[in-house]
């Protein structure tokens, strides 16, 4: 399972603070103009993350952390609509380092990330960095690239967007 | 020849480097228990008193003074026990939690100074009794979420403003326990992660953020728009996903691929397709198509 860092720089993480923990109910990336809403997402019978049911939304792997909380908190989207229109996240790959994306929560508080590195994997690939990474607030953020294989069904890639927890706010 | 005795004096030295360097790692403490001090993320004994927005996740409490001063601009996302029953109880259990992180062996002799040091799990002192931290103290759990790191400051911990602790190596500051002989003071805008078990007073100045609790067995805590949240451990266990074999699931298929563009190939097919059903079907069309007869 080969994977291509296109940056990896690591933001300092001295403006972590603590967040409390609620369900996610919208994203929000202000680079892209993206404000979705949170779907929660498990695991298909074969053993991947889920996705939402349409393109529009984004889904929360809800058998990991939530975001805000120590842990990795996952959300995927689409990249494009079965009808060939562009999917919630068909420009992520054009977040950079540095950039902000946000969760409200279904309490009303406001959890910000900061981007911190992008990755590539292989559509099969099973990341225990993407999923399980542990010593801090991540929120990752997932979905297709590379070549559409017909006969897999599948682009050939993965994007990852990795991003750690900077603050939370209440409304 | 050379005398292997001569080479002898080595070997303490690449002992000492392999257990600096973190290749070799011993056995750290087990955890300090917090029995009914967990649901607490502030504690104290002669009242808690706040300014500023601050915000509390976890319970508070004071006791035998439950005075509280300055409450109105705290958000507590948790329960105010005041000086109740709850209180009092967590008052006695945080006198164990104390005694135990007070009692812990081996100690390890550390400079009073931590910031810009990388510490693996451990029990430490300093000789002068006292702790601080200016810039950045690295806790490194060398791989295990369940790594203990116990401070005995035998008078005072003092944080410098923006101060920090990074936690690497799956530590967490639920496992992480500050005992204080006297006081400690969280400096401005600076973070704070663990466990602090102060027997006097517990300052936290404007901005200070606290990834753990704060108790003091005596004296006040002091807040000044803060963030303190109770770390627990548990958490972390719920967030590792199990469900399958290799206990991390494949990427998801985000993709439904390009629509399908009608090739030139596939319209004439269907051009063909159609005029076959039209000469089939169509009974002017079947005349017409009747082969003629022979010329001889």
């Amino acid at each position: 399972m080969g994977s291509k860092a296109i940056t990896g720089e690591i933001l300092s993480q001295a403006a972590q603070t603590s967040a409390p923990s609620s369900s996610p109910a919208r994203l929000l990336i202000p680079k892209l103009r993206i404000e979705a809403k949170v779907q929660q997402v498990g695991l298909t019978p074969a053993g991947a993350m889920d996705v939402p049911t349409n393109s529009v939304e984004v889904g929360w792997f809800k058998e990991g952390s939530a975001p805000g909380e120590t842990g990795s908190a996952v959300i995927d989207g689409h990249l494009d609509a079965r009808d060939g229109t562009a999917g919630v996240f068909q420009s992520l790959g054009s977040l950079q380092v540095g950039d902000k994306v946000q969760i409200s929560d279904s309490a009303g508080a406001i959890s910000s990330f900061v981007v911190w590195q992008k990755k590539e994997y292989d559509w099969d690939a099973r990341p225990p960095e993407v999923f399980n990474k542990n010593d801090g607030k991540y929120l990752n953020l997932i979905t297709c690239t590379g070549v559409w294989n017909v006969g897999k069904q599948s682009y050939g890639k993965r994007l990852v967007v990795f991003t750690t927890f900077e603050k939370t706010s209440v409304n | 020849m050379i005398r292997i005795s001569s080479f002898l004096w080595v070997v303490p030295l690449i002992a000492l480097f392999l257990i600096s360097a973190g290749f070799v790692k011993a056995a750290g403490p087990t955890t300090v228990g917090l029995s009914t001090t967990t649901s607490f993320a502030v504690l104290a004994g002669s009242g808690i008193t706040n300014t500023g927005p601050t915000t509390i996740n976890g319970d508070v409490g004071s006791y035998p003074t439950a005075t509280q001063t300055g409450f109105g601009s705290v958000t507590l996302n948790g329960t105010n026990h005041n000086g109740d029953s709850v209180t009092q109880g967590a008052k006695t259990d945080l006198v164990t939690a104390y005694n135990d992180a007070a009692g812990r062996t081996p100690v390890t002799t550390i400079p009073t100074e931590l910031g810009g040091s990388t510490l693996v799990p451990g029990v430490y002192t300093s000789a002068a009794g006292t702790f601080g931290i200016t810039g950045t103290l690295t806790l490194n759990g060398q791989g295990d979420p369940n790594a203990v790191f116990i401070f005995q400051a035998a008078s005072t911990l003092i944080t410098a403003s923006s101060s920090n602790i990074v936690l690497t190596g799956s530590a967490r500051s639920c496992n992480i326990f500050w005992q204080v002989g006297s006081s400690a003071t969280l400096g401005t805008s600076s973070t704070l992660r663990g466990n602090v078990f102060a027997l006097t007073s517990i300052t936290a100045t404007t901005g200070a953020v606290i990834d753990g609790r704060l108790l003091a067995r005596n004296g006040a805590v002091t807040l000044d728009t803060n963030t303190i949240t109770k770390s627990t451990c548990a958490a972390v266990t719920t967030t590792t996903p199990t469900s399958t074999a290799s206990g991390t699931p494949t990427l998801p298929n985000t993709g439904h691929g390009p629509s399908l563009p009608v090739s030139p190939l596939a319209a004439l097919s269907l051009v063909i397709l159609a005029g076959t059903l039209y000469r089939r079907f169509n009974p002017r069309s079947q005349v017409s198509s009747k082969p003629t007869a022979s010329r001889h």
